[in-house]
């Protein structure tokens, strides 16, 4: 007969619970990239002390208006109701918002456009964000296409407020592999297109409810040449149109109704650079999608001066919106003094080009990692956020916490988790989902400012 | 060193609802061990062991499902007690009442729990009203349970089972904790001659289960885990934003994913019961090595496909009722097959795919000689790429998705940047091939690495699995890693 080895069983289990807590002495240590991490069978049950290992501080935090960022937040955002997270005011006079609030509120007496630039990074990208954002508005002020696109983009197939396809393109951008060859002039998103033989972009619209048709279509661009706009409205009439040549940023307009397709081809296109295109109709409101993916904002500063001026000068920007960070948070890394004092110089840029539009920087949005077999914030989230509150409070512009808006700590895991699902699993971008429920909040934060400005007046 | 917070502690032994109790967890092990202690001084006596188990079951089922394990008594009781009066009862229609009562509230449980929502949706779709959805909580194994305990009155009814004469004894087979969350499905004619047994574990029982668990732990918590939300979902969850070649190597990674899920918690299970003396059949053979899709059928879930073969399609009829008969009772049984792994027309449509190869297979074998050998490796190479079509409809969240996926692989397929997606997803890659190597290695690799383990010492068994434990600690700890991009 085989010997019965049923007690060996509870002595494998004891070996093993054995063995991990002896491993749990052994201290996290690297082989080369992979950090192996110390083991604790008993974490789930251990008494949890305050992290306070921060990294050494660097100016900013040393700075002592940075030190009182909390308190200041909670000045600015003073007498705000529950469920609502406000505006921040950082502007001397408190008229931080005004130019925008001003314009939505004349929307339909003077029956024009009120346009919002958002620049932001992949948070962003694919209208995960802006498309209900500019849904919502346009619901409320009217407005019916999706403003800008560009004429090449890496999520075109994911975009759902427009269809987009093009071919024979050669896209540069502000965080492109510089060529030293080329010297490529970028427009006022940080991009430029350049055709090549062949080329060729059509949009279509989509059954978004204010995106059904194409009327008013724009192109951005700059001619130093010769080239023409060969473009072939609904897949039948073709015709063909000089761009002007100046060495200054031009439009181009085509005015439409209900055209169902664009497709657009640029002939000897040697001196031609484009910077975007636009599809609107009538007064309302326009929410300029400017994602760049790994963008962290730093960059806007290179953009030469002209080129803003020169854009908004058809564009005529009520709001401009910032939306970075994501790309320079480091799992380590506490010290963003560096990456604020940058942000300072292209703020104040932006003020000087775009002086008739509020700016409104909003804070990084929630990220987790997973450092320790649980997804949880990374630390630098909140202190990045508070970096970006100082850079509001030195420009003296309006801030956003979007950081809060979202739930604060682990809201990212909770989304990221929840059922349905409000973010991608790499906790750190949105799903469309998640995207129209904070834009959603965004929404109501700036239409508590117009009503908040409708009543003083 | 730390101190010990024990309100914690307590806490660890409460319902959460969003954390079943699973194998792979920490607290399991340290229940697990206080477990078997009281039942290796139990086992010599047969009915307080039973009791102890049953009870050890239903707390195991409350830590994951909260007060539902009250279903799990009633569904004992119930099947418990019709099928003694199967067995009692002479008259062929009083069998045929009791036989429905037991098919109504088994299938009604599954359905009211699983499917209700399914049903109220269509039902608004196609009466025009917005759907909201109905808040029914869907215990966990609640498929699995039913389909066994149906084993059991089913086996009675057709005379091939004689009935249990304790309800212990009945409770003890339903609700047996190492199958009862995630399967596999065990027969009641295979388990129930084993709670009369004495309770013996052989040294080769010993070391298959640490192999078996050792492997589970593996396929389940560092292959399936780890390729699932580095990169997997994340293709399945916006299919636009990558390229053709990510898409393909996505359904690859899930087609390994599902696979070592699955397979892997079974495994685990088939160890945990063997350490506790009980013999489970094996529930997945290698089926990505098949040769053809009944072959795969017979490899992939056994324990649900023979099931249905069993129980559903032969009750159908099976092949006996003439040719046409045959390919719908194929149909049906898939069909269901499919609606059984989730309230979603997906399942269907998957089920749907599956029973017409089954059909197509059969069709074709019946009028081609296949014995070729080319065709071997050409039909292991289209079957799994069959398979692998057909995941698409079960893992994309709605068929928007799959047209997109099926777009991205036509259409923007990019075979340059191959490379990039190498040297991008690095773990990714390495683990999937390390998965589908270790899944086409001959069978005779897997004997004798059982057998290694098997002729190790208890201290060698304990480090290897301590091993494969630490290895997946280190793993959930790796961090997750950022999207990668390859578009241009």
């Amino acid at each position: 007969m085989t010997r019965n080895k049923l007690h060996y069983v509870f002595g494998l289990c004891l070996l093993v619970i054995g063995f991990l807590l002896i491993l749990s002495r052994v201290k996290p240590f690297a082989i080369g990239a992979w950090k192996v991490k110390n083991v604790d069978p008993l974490a789930d049950i251990r008494v949890t002390e305050p992290d306070t290992a921060f990294a050494e501080l660097d100016s900013l935090q040393r700075d002592s208006t940075f030190q009182k960022v909390d308190s200041l937040a909670k000045v600015a955002r003073k007498g705000c109701p529950v469920g609502i997270t406000c505006i921040e005011d950082y502007s001397p006079d408190s008229t931080g918002i005004r130019n925008f609030v001003r314009a939505l509120s004349h929307i339909k007496e003077k029956h024009n456009a009120v346009r919002i630039a958002f620049y932001g990074d992949s948070f962003i990208e694919g209208d995960v964000f802006c498309g209900s954002l500019r849904d919502t508005l346009q619901s409320v002020f009217g407005g019916e296409g999706v403003g800008y696109v560009p004429l090449t983009s890496e999520v075109a197939g994911f975009r759902t407020t427009i269809k987009h396809q093009f071919e024979n393109w050669k896209t540069y951008s502000l965080i492109s592999k510089k060529d030293s060859t080329v010297t490529v002039e970028l427009g006022p998103v940080g991009f430029s297109f350049v055709p090549q033989e062949e080329n060729w972009v059509e949009y279509k619209p989509t059954h978004h409810r204010f995106l059904k048709t194409f009327n008013t279509v724009k192109l951005y661009y700059k001619n130093q040449g010769h080239a023409s706009v060969e473009y072939t409205l609904n897949d039948t009439i073709t015709s063909t149109e000089e761009l002007k040549t100046s060495d200054k940023l031009q439009e181009w307009t085509h005015k439409g109704k209900n055209i169902e397709a664009v497709r657009l081809a640029f002939l000897q296109p040697d001196s031609l650079n484009l910077f975007g295109a636009s599809f609107e109709a009538r007064e309302g409101v326009y929410v300029d999608n400017f994602s760049m993916r790994g963008n962290s904002g730093i960059g806007l500063y290179k953009i030469d001066d002209a080129m803003y001026t020169d854009f908004n000068r058809y564009r005529d920007y009520k709001l401009i919106i910032l939306q970075y960070g994501l790309n320079v948070v480091l799992e380590d890394s506490m010290n963003y003094g560096r990456y604020a004092h940058g942000m300072i110089k292209v703020v104040n840029k932006l003020k000087s080009v775009y002086p008739k539009a509020s700016i409104l920087l909003m804070s990084v949005s929630d990220r987790s990692s997973n450092t320790s077999g649980e997804y949880k914030t990374m630390k630098a989230i909140p202190i990045m956020r508070n970096a970006q509150r100082l850079v509001a409070e030195r420009t003296g512009i309006v801030f956003w916490d979007l950081y809060e808006a979202m739930g604060g700590e682990n809201s990212m895991v909770k989304m990221t988790e929840g059922k349905p699902a409000l973010a991608a699993k790499d906790y750190t971008h949105l799903n469309f989902k998640g995207g129209r429920r904070l834009s959603g909040r965004m929404a109501k934060s700036l239409l508590y400012e117009l009503e908040k400005y409708n009543k003083k007046k | 060193m730390l101190g010990f917070d024990i309100h914690k502690l307590a806490e660890q032994f409460a319902y959460h609802a969003d954390e079943p109790l699973l194998f792979n967890s920490g607290f399991f092990l340290f229940l697990f061990t206080g477990f078997i202690w009281v039942y290796i001084i139990l086992s010599p006596m047969q009915r307080p062991k039973l009791i102890f188990v049953t009870l050890f079951s239903l707390y195991f089922y409350y830590k994951s499902s909260g007060g539902y394990f009250v279903l799990l008594i009633f569904a004992a009781v119930v099947d418990f007690t019709l099928a003694k009066w199967i067995h009692a009862s002479t008259d062929p229609w009083r069998r045929k009442f009791f036989i429905v009562v037991t098919l109504l509230i088994n299938l009604g449980l599954l359905g009211y729990f699983k499917y209700s929502n399914l049903l109220y949706e269509s039902f608004c779709f196609v009466a025009g009203k917005p759907f909201e959805p109905l808040d029914i909580f869907l215990p966990v194994g609640v498929s699995f349970f039913t389909f066994q305990s149906l084993s059991y009155t089913l086996d009675v009814y057709r005379g091939t089972l004689k009935p249990v004469d304790h309800l212990v004894d009945y409770a003890f087979f339903v609700s047996f904790f190492p199958q009862l969350v995630a399967g596999p499905i065990v027969r009641a004619a295979d388990f129930i001659p084993q709670i009369y047994k004495p309770t013996i574990v052989t040294r080769e029982m010993l070391g298959r289960a640490i192999f078996l668990i050792g492997c589970g732990l593996f396929k389940k918590a560092v292959i399936a885990d780890y390729i699932s939300v580095n990169f997997v979902d994340r293709v399945f969850d916006a299919p636009a934003l990558y390229t053709g070649l990510e898409n393909l190597f996505a359904v690859y990674g899930y087609a390994l994913q599902i696979y070592c899920d699955f397979s892997g918690y079974s495994d685990m299970a088939i160890g945990i019961a063997l350490l506790l003396g009980f013999h489970f059949n094996i529930n997945f053979d290698s089926p990505y090595q098949s040769r053809n899709i009944i072959e795969f059928w017979r490899r992939w879930h056994i324990s649900l496909s023979s099931w249905l073969r069993d129980y559903l399609y032969i009750s159908l009829g099976g092949n006996r009722k003439g040719k046409l008969r045959t390919y719908l009772n194929l149909m049906i049984t898939m069909l269901l097959g499919g609606l059984w792994h989730g309230a979603s027309w997906r399942f269907l449509i998957w089920g749907g795919l599956h029973g017409g190869a089954l059909a197509f297979h059969k069709y074709i074998t019946e009028r081609v000689d296949l014995s070729w050998r080319g065709w071997r490796i050409a039909g292991v190479v289209i079957t799994f790429h069959f398979v692998c079509f057909c995941w698409i409809f079960f893992r994309a969240p709605d068929l928007d998705t799959v047209g997109q996926m099926l777009a991205q692989i036509v259409t923007h397929f990019k075979p340059q940047i191959f490379f990039d997606f190498i040297a991008g997803y690095k773990g990714v890659v390495l683990l999937m091939l390390l998965g589908y190597a270790l899944h086409f290695m001959p069978k005779r690799f897997e004997f004798s690495a059982e057998e290694i383990i098997t002729r190790l010492p208890l201290v060698g068994q304990a480090a290897c699995l301590t091993a494969v434990i630490v290895l997946v600690l280190q793993m959930k700890m790796a961090g997750v890693q950022p999207f990668i991009y390859f578009q241009f």
